[in-house]
């Protein structure tokens, strides 16, 4: 009896918080004010003790590495210096924009940093908890990245804590633009299988294995993001678009600090 | 006193699926430790109590980690209501019992889960979910909720856990 009415509510309650709220209620907030301080320290001291052990078993990889980014270092650096006068030329154009009195649409972001505390428990999504909320100036659906590239977004806030939907969930998905060439638009979305899935909008875009892709603003993420590489190109016969499974430029399994973009004048 | 320990044993419980246990995933899964704690203390202390246990334990995991508020409530709360029927006409003392109950109660989660995500337009296929997540999850729960049964049934042993034990 009490079972059955309180099936009801909670179905109401499902009914009602679907889709993530702007703002948790107050018990829910003040239970995530206690558990994210421990979580944290656990969560670091479990890095700490994965790191420590993983790196005992990959030490030869890891000269391996060491000696093919130092390669990438000597190309970079060439790669650099031409980018440098590129910009040189781009301020030159800016100076100009601004003596012509043109219209520039530059949004001032915010950036604030905050840590991972805890990781899903179920096998069905990838969210994760991070030690800022509103109390920081967090807002739903504000974009979440790294150094590596973007994560996800932010679904629901707490006064000093935040629940984020990374992009290899199956509920997310990134309108996103090839890195070669801008005109090549497209969406992924998650999958079970923890990789990326999506299509060109365009089918007869030539996209090869090895092509970036960034976020291209359409969607709630900010513009110029890296997403990740294109793994496979698939072309069936029968469908009009070209899908794509793309592997993630962070690795999901060890992320830690986490970037917020905060943008200005939205709400 | 009892409440306190229970409580204190889904939070402690949560802290550690969610931060600590994650490096324990195998091929992507990860054990289901709040179901097989709301199964085991379903089996030794009946409906009421598996019921409420299933309730609080989905709650802490819908706040904190769920996309909406209720799924997980409501699924560990059937199922502790459910095998808390069963509490008086099983042996507690065979290691056997959990298990049949884990594997049983962790097909059901995924399928009122799927049911769920069904009706909010989460749709997945069904056949990737069984060989990708549930076939995995099924004999990792197994395997743990061995362990789970041992520790809890220890200490429920104690006068202040007032659980009759046969």
């Amino acid at each position: 009896m009490i079972v059955t009415f309180v099936t009801i509510i909670i179905i109401i309650a499902m009914g009602i918080t679907i889709g993530g709220r702007a703002k948790v209620s107050v018990p829910e907030n003040l239970l995530g004010k206690i558990i994210t301080p421990v979580q944290k320290i656990l969560y670091k001291g479990g890095q700490v003790v994965d790191d420590g052990i993983s790196s005992l078993f990959t030490f030869r990889t890891i000269s391996k590495e060491n000696k093919t980014l130092k390669k990438e270092i000597a190309a970079l650096n060439q790669k650099v210096i031409a980018l440098s006068l590129t910009r040189d030329e781009l301020d030159e154009l800016k100076n100009l924009q601004d003596a012509l009195k043109y219209v520039s649409q530059n949004h001032k972001k915010n950036y604030v940093t905050a840590s991972v505390t805890g990781k899903d428990v179920g096998n069905w999504f990838k969210v994760f908890i991070i030690d800022a909320g509103k109390n920081q100036g967090v807002r739903k659906n504000s974009t979440i990245m790294n150094g590596e590239g973007l994560i996800g977004r932010v679904y629901e806030v707490g006064d000093s804590w935040s629940k984020v939907i990374s992009i290899i969930d199956k509920q997310s998905s990134v309108s996103f633009q090839v890195l070669r060439n801008n005109q090549y638009l497209g969406v992924v979305r998650g999958s079970l299988k923890g990789e990326l899935m999506g299509y060109l909008i365009e089918p007869e875009a030539d996209v090869v294995v090895g092509d970036k892709l960034i976020t291209s603003g359409l969607s709630m993420y900010e513009k110029g993001i890296l997403i990740g590489e294109i793994k496979e190109v698939v072309k069936k016969e029968d469908e009009l678009l070209k899908t794509i499974i793309v592997e993630p430029v962070v690795n999901f399994k060890k992320i830690d600090k986490v970037f917020i973009i905060i943008p200005d004048g939205l709400d | 006193m009892r409440a306190l320990i229970i409580s204190s044993i889904i939070i402690l419980n949560f802290l550690m699926q969610s931060t600590l246990l994650q490096h324990f995933r195998i091929l992507e899964i990860l054990p289901n430790t709040s179901l097989i704690i709301v199964i085991v203390f379903a089996i030794l202390s009946g409906k009421k109590r598996g019921a409420a246990i299933g309730f609080f334990t989905g709650m802490v995991q819908d706040i904190l980690l769920g996309n909406m508020l209720g799924a997980n409530t409501l699924i560990y709360m059937i199922i502790g209501y459910n095998i808390g029927i069963f509490e008086k006409n099983i042996y507690k003392d065979n290691y056997l019992t959990p298990v049949f109950f884990t594997i049983i109660a962790t097909i059901i989660y995924h399928l009122m889960y799927y049911v769920i995500m069904y009706m909010t337009h989460n749709t997945i296929n069904i056949f990737l979910l069984f060989r990708k997540i549930i076939f995995l999850e099924v004999i990792y729960n197994a395997i743990v909720s061995i362990f789970v049964y041992r520790a809890i049934f220890n200490i429920s042993k104690h006068s202040y856990m007032k659980v009759k034990i046969r």
